[in-house]
């Protein structure tokens, strides 16, 4: 059997009084890309907002429930978020690459951390930016101010930014959608490689991609978890209606 | 068709009134620039511009004209200012758009806001009555009215300046930095300074310097606590300099203009061309940092 890497168990999310997540439960599986799907607003993206604690920075927001990683209740208020976060990588839907140089985007987590030694240094930023797809790009310009990269570079950016951090998981949500089909391709490629090593959530709302890039696939409506399957299984064989209904485009 | 043709007239009348108004402002400008001007120039046939700018002997009634002191002492008073105004400006900045809850912080926006339109003339009498005589006993000097009381005074008027923009330039700073700093492990201390300020330099950096413009043309507060001694302060110890009396271009300016007449006339009109110039040297920097603000984003 196959590691689990998150275990959610009767999650509860509310934005003041509205209830974004239903009592969700989930088994996110370890080394495994797993899509989250849905129309927007069903919270699919909060979700994935849990699993960093990145909710946490929006006011009024209260959760209930657990979600264990490796076993450990990750929203107990005995956890530290900032040491979570290094855990837990994230990448966006806008490329957000910080108005500094290249290599100074992707040292920016490790320095946080308080690694100083340049050779060190040095060395995460060649690493990360090759497993990014990124290094042969730019690697004659690391001191070039990264907002002058296209928007397909930024994202790549963002994504070595991620693995920088040498995490465990990396949430990316949304991460195409300001992409052109080419950048697009070249993001989906690198998560096929990525997910040997790294735990995959991914939330689209292409259907395409869903199908492309992700092992299992979730679900989500109006806050709930209507079926995670196989992806294989939900694309060709959706046990929901409303699953069917979406995936073939009548609705969403 | 007619309807179109009725829109495009009220488009071209439209463009004639903002056109016109435009061109007011811009004739007000240019009319005071020419009117300071002309009145300057009849000082130039007795003295020549280096003198008038480097000489510290300023005697009407003897046909004497020298600025310097009072260029240093505006120089020195703004650098002060800055120095004590601009941390202060900066940190209740970071207060206000990054740590407090929302109700504190736009209570403090809303006190440092007030701060701006409170009349100079208020500060002046603020410093005359408190602040003078508390550096008198501080410093357990003769006078307080000081330089250095001048410097306080305008640091706290250059505070809204600094605050009102720098927090509008940390608030601009799109969220998705902030939380692409912080889904990094980094923490809230490490994402302002690191990513937030950087990311807002130029706007934060056009605060200060517009709040170093500020210093420099403030005249009534600067006026009421600054003694205007017509002399050039003693520069070593630099504390000497602050803790003594001292008059700024301002202020040289309106003590002297209303019964000025002649040439001594135009050596006051001289001192605004002077004024005039510091100020468009602050204005062009301003211009260059915006500029290279907007190419970096």
């Amino acid at each position: 059997m196959e590691e689990i890497k998150f275990d959610v168990k009767n999650l509860n999310l509310f934005y003041g009084d509205f209830q974004a997540l239903k009592n969700l439960n989930i088994e996110i599986k370890a080394n495994r890309v797993t899509a989250l799907i849905g129309p927007s607003g069903c919270g699919k993206s909060t979700f994935l907002r849990t699993l960093n604690r990145m909710n946490d920075l929006v006011d009024g927001v209260k959760t209930n429930g657990e979600i264990r990683m490796d076993g450990k209740n990750i929203l107990s208020d005995k956890v530290n978020t900032i040491e979570l976060r290094t855990k837990v990588g994230m990448v966006f839907q806008k490329p957000n690459p910080f108005p500094m140089s290249i290599y100074d985007n992707i040292a920016y987590g490790p320095r946080c951390q308080g690694i100083k030694d340049k050779k060190v240094l040095d060395e995460l930023v060649e690493s990360s930016l090759k497993a990014a797809a990124l290094w042969d790009d730019v690697k004659d310009r690391l001191n070039k101010n990264a907002m002058g990269m296209s928007g397909g570079q930024q994202q790549r950016l963002c994504i070595a930014r991620a693995i920088a951090m040498k995490p465990e998981v990396i949430l990316m949500d949304e991460p195409t959608s300001a992409l052109d089909p080419i950048a697009t391709q070249k993001i989906e490629e690198l998560i096929d490689v990525l997910k040997k090593e790294y735990t995959i959530l991914i939330v689209t709302h292409s259907m395409q991609q869903a199908s492309r890039v992700s092992d299992d696939t979730a679900f989500f409506l109006l806050g709930e978890i209507v079926e995670f399957d196989t992806t294989l299984n939900i694309f060709s064989n959706p046990k929901n209606k409303k699953t069917e209904e979406y995936i073939t485009g009548r609705f969403g | 068709m007619n309807g179109i043709r009725t829109k495009l007239r009220i488009d071209a009348i439209f463009k004639t009134i903002v056109f016109f108004f435009t061109i007011v402002s811009v004739v007000a400008l240019a009319a005071i620039l020419i009117f300071t001007l002309l009145k300057a120039i009849p000082l130039f046939q007795e003295v020549n511009l280096i003198d008038f700018i480097t000489s510290d002997v300023w005697s009407p009634s003897t046909n004497q004209f020298g600025i310097a002191s009072f260029i240093v002492a505006s120089v020195l008073t703004t650098i002060l200012a800055c120095l004590i105004g601009i941390p202060i400006g900066l940190y209740t900045a970071i207060f206000i758009s990054e740590i407090a809850p929302k109700k504190i912080a736009s209570l403090v926006l809303f006190a440092v806001e007030i701060l701006a339109s409170i009349p100079s003339v208020i500060y002046g009498f603020f410093g005359l009555t408190v602040m003078v005589p508390l550096v008198q006993q501080l410093f357990n000097i003769r006078s307080g009215t000081t330089l250095f009381t001048a410097s306080i005074i305008l640091a706290l008027m250059i505070l809204p300046t600094v605050v009102s923009l720098s927090t509008s330039a940390l608030k601009a700073v799109p969220k998705t930095i902030d939380e692409g700093s912080l889904a990094l492990g980094a923490t809230k201390m490490q994402t302002i300074l690191k990513t937030k300020i950087p990311y807002a330099k130029s706007g934060i950096l056009t605060s200060c310097l517009l709040g170093l413009g500020r210093a420099l043309g403030e005249t009534m507060a600067v006026m009421l606590v600054a003694g205007n001694a017509n002399m050039m302060p003693q520069l070593f110890p630099i504390s000497e300099a602050y803790l003594s009396s001292g008059r700024t271009l301002t202020g040289n300016i309106i003590m002297e203009l209303a019964y000025a007449s002649g040439i001594h006339e135009a050596a006051l009109f001289a001192t605004g061309v002077v004024l005039f110039i510091f100020v468009c040297i602050i204005n062009i920097v301003i211009l260059r940092v915006k500029k290279r603000g907007v190419a970096h984003s």
